[in-house]
């Protein structure tokens, strides 16, 4: 009888597993015509930053639908292969060369992750083929087949320091991860402060996953900061800011300011724990502009109520825009004509008006600075009055 | 000679199966499939060298992507270091490379330091593990906080490794030798072929009769006058060796390296690997790593959520159904009729004993 049932098992399995195969082989197939324009979305629906990303697919699956309900591209219906890079730089490489060799797609919206895009650059650049990279990142030397439409530090940091010295106060303390980005923007805070008369009273960098705070939290109350920046990576930062809580620190007068804080850590958080911290980015949710009303109405509709809209959503949204755009004004689809249609493009994206940059392939931006309010939401305390040109070399 | 073809076990079909489809593969797919093969023919490797480690002499190794990464870490450093200050390095405005850049900017050198660091650093840990009579699930953990200390190590040494990036555009090239995908494809298959042969000659060995029996009892081996702890190391060090080198046919595949290729992620896949192929026999670790790593990507494509789901699905049958992995459920049920033929056999000529 046990033996029985085993074998019904095995049946069962096997069964279960030649049929999930075969419809894999069957859906490898291609279903779309000649007269389609095909795309690949590359973002981790599973992994470590799957829940950050899941606006970023959400937000690009909207503006496919959006664009081939206005008409498509050139009568040309806009059509997507979606892969799964598992937050693994591993695993982008692998999967954008798929979407690039197998699928033939015309460009590839996609990566979160620094490590993805670096793994990703050097197969787009061999083979030609165009990445739009929809996120906030530390900046680099331009790839020649790669657009980034997210902000770079100077686009955030430019207008944040002045403001925080002017604001808040002139005494800093640096805190970050470990990382050339954490180094990076620190030395440019540094740099600014310098130049407005401003005083770092402390610098402290932890190792990647550190989240024991304490002894760096007695420097911090020794040295009595007016701000605290801050720039530590995922679960890091989250420790810190519910040990900065715990350890008696007041939002009130030695407030954090971060370039890593967004919706999401906030939701992680609480609104208690992240309420009167600041942060410098070109988009939040709460942005209270016609233009990004309709688009989270849409948003929401589509996707329900709960689900979150985050900037790096709101940029993988104006980069199929963006992309979108640019195929409409060419019709040699290389990498390269594809970004020389982009120059001078002014894109109405929900944060605003955005232009693109030739000299950078980057994007003229604006430049925002907003404060958690006690219901967890982001409050716009300033806004640039230019955008704000990028400098990924800085 | 078919009379002894037919004696051998089913696994040996399936080696030869295993073979002749890597060799015919190119033929029918294209370059990003070829590619995608070239690494799981280095999975190969890396499955078969954690095999000799733990299906036969019973260490299972819980941190073995370590030593598979410091293979392609030695050769992915050499490449970088090649052109003379790479962009990070100089971002983080550093203009000197580090002391050692200077002997692994010799490709030769570091190709075979990819095979020996790997090699030592077993041989090293495994002197003190061994001697000091750590055993079984004390193994284990020892060896998944290696990988957590090299994973965290080498994410922080942003200096050098770029940190959690990790070193990217990396040419295919193998000792010296840069090759387009298909050949270099092949060279791959070669180098699994050699190295199925290694572990084939070494398991049917006196060695490998010793690594049996440390699975087995360890005590009695000790007791008939061998000493376990010096099979163990030495063991241990050629699986590593075997590691660093799958790890140097990985990366030019894969173009880059990061931290992930020698943390637990890893570690804990190969395991999965070789536990659903089935240990201990070669065969099931070389199966396992094509069906897992076929499943997945295929899966991926179809939709990304299924897969985590058909692992998790595959795992469970694996313990509660097949505990000895597909190639051994095999191996069992011919056996099973190899018996049930012999039995009646005899039963046959004892009924007819006058013929």
């Amino acid at each position: 009888m046990k033996l029985d049932l085993r074998k019904k098992l095995m049946k069962t399995a096997a069964a279960a597993l030649s049929l999930t195969m075969a419809a894999s082989l069957i859906s490898g197939c291609d279903k779309s015509d000649n007269s389609d324009i095909k795309i690949g979305l590359l973002f981790s629906k599973t992994g470590a930053t799957a829940i950050t990303e899941e606006c970023m697919i959400n937000a690009a699956e909207m503006a496919v639908d959006e664009i081939n309900e206005a008409g498509g591209i050139n009568g040309k219906k806009l059509t997507y292969v979606f892969e799964d890079y598992a937050t693994d730089a591993a695993t982008a490489a692998e999967k954008i060369k798929k979407l690039i060799m197998q699928d033939e797609v015309t460009a590839v919206v996609g990566c979160y992750t620094s490590a993805s895009r670096i793994a990703c650059e050097p197969v787009v650049e061999e083979n030609n083929s165009l990445l739009i990279y929809p996120t906030f990142y530390e900046g680099e030397k331009p790839s020649e087949n790669v657009v980034y439409t997210g902000a770079v530090p100077n686009q955030q940091g430019d207008i944040f320091i002045p403001w925080l010295a002017e604001n808040v106060g002139k005494k800093f303390f640096l805190l970050g991860t470990d990382t050339v980005y954490a180094q990076l923007i620190n030395s440019q805070c540094r740099d600014a402060l310098a130049n407005i008369g401003g005083e770092v009273v402390g610098e402290e960098y932890v190792p990647n996953g550190h989240n024991d705070f304490s002894t760096i939290i007695t420097k911090i109350k020794d040295a009595d900061p007016d701000v605290l920046f801050v720039n530590l990576n995922g679960d890091s930062g989250v420790a810190f800011f519910k040990q900065y809580k715990q350890y008696g620190l007041d939002a009130n007068t030695m407030p954090v300011a971060s370039y890593l804080l967004d919706e999401s850590t906030v939701a992680a958080l609480g609104a208690e724990t992240a309420a009167g911290h600041y942060t410098s980015i070109n988009y939040v949710s709460t942005l209270d502009t016609e233009a990004n009303k309709s688009f989270l109405e849409r948003y929401h509709e589509k996707f329900g109520d709960d689900a979150e809209m985050t900037v790096v959503g709101e940029e993988t949204y104006a980069s199929v825009m963006l992309l979108a755009q640019a195929l409409k004004k060419t019709d040699d689809y290389s990498a390269e004509s594809i970004i020389k249609a982009m120059d001078g493009i002014s894109l109405d994206a929900p944060e605003g008006t955005i232009t693109f940059d030739a000299e950078t392939n980057h994007m003229y931006l604006r430049g925002r600075i907003a404060k958690v309010n006690s219901e967890g939401k982001f409050e716009v305390v300033y806004e640039s009055p230019e955008l704000i040109k990028p400098n990924p070399e800085a | 000679m078919l009379g002894k073809l037919k004696k051998l076990p089913v696994n040996r079909y399936i080696d030869a199966g295993i073979l002749v489809f890597l060799l015919v593969f190119p033929l029918f797919a294209n370059n990003y499939r070829v590619g995608f093969m070239g690494k799981t023919a280095a999975y190969m490797i890396f499955a078969l060298s954690l095999d000799l480690l733990w299906g036969y002499t019973g260490l299972m190794s819980f941190g073995h992507a370590v030593l598979f990464g410091l293979g392609g870490y030695m050769v992915g450093l050499s490449f970088t270091f090649s052109g003379g200050v790479p962009d990070f390095m100089s971002r983080m405005g550093i203009t000197e490379l580090p002391w050692f850049a200077s002997v692994l900017q010799n490709e030769y050198i570091a190709s075979l330091l990819g095979i020996i660091i790997p090699g030592a650093l077993a041989a090293i840990l495994g002197y003190f593990i061994f001697y000091s009579k750590v055993k079984g699930i004390f193994f284990s953990l020892i060896t998944m906080a290696l990988a957590q200390i090299f994973e965290t190590f080498f994410a922080n040494q942003s200096a050098i490794t770029n940190g959690t990036s990790g070193l990217g555009g990396l040419p295919r090239r193998f000792f010296g030798i840069e090759l387009r995908v298909k050949p270099f494809y092949y060279l791959t298959v070669g180098v699994v072929i050699l190295v199925y042969a290694l572990c084939l000659r070494l398991s049917c060995s006196r060695f490998g009769k010793a690594l049996t029996s440390i699975r087995e009892d360890e005590n009695r081996l000790s007791f008939v006058g061998y000493n376990p702890a010096k099979f163990k190391i030495a063991v241990f060090a050629i699986s590593g060796m075997l590691a660093g080198l799958a790890g140097m046919l990985f990366v030019p595949f894969n173009g880059m390296i990061s931290p992930t290729e020698l943390g637990i992620n890893l570690s804990t896949s190969v395991l999965v690997w070789i536990a659903i192929g089935g240990r201990g026999n070669l065969t099931g670790a070389m199966l396992g790593t094509l069906i897992v790593n076929w499943l997945q990507t295929l899966l991926s494509e179809f939709s990304a959520d299924i897969w985590p789901l058909v692992l998790g699905g595959m795992i469970l049958a694996v313990i509660f159904v097949i505990p000895t992995g597909i190639v051994g459920k095999l191996k069992e049920l011919q056996y099973n009729a190899n018996a049930r033929k012999t039995l009646r056999e005899i039963s046959q000529k004892e009924e007819l004993p006058n013929e």
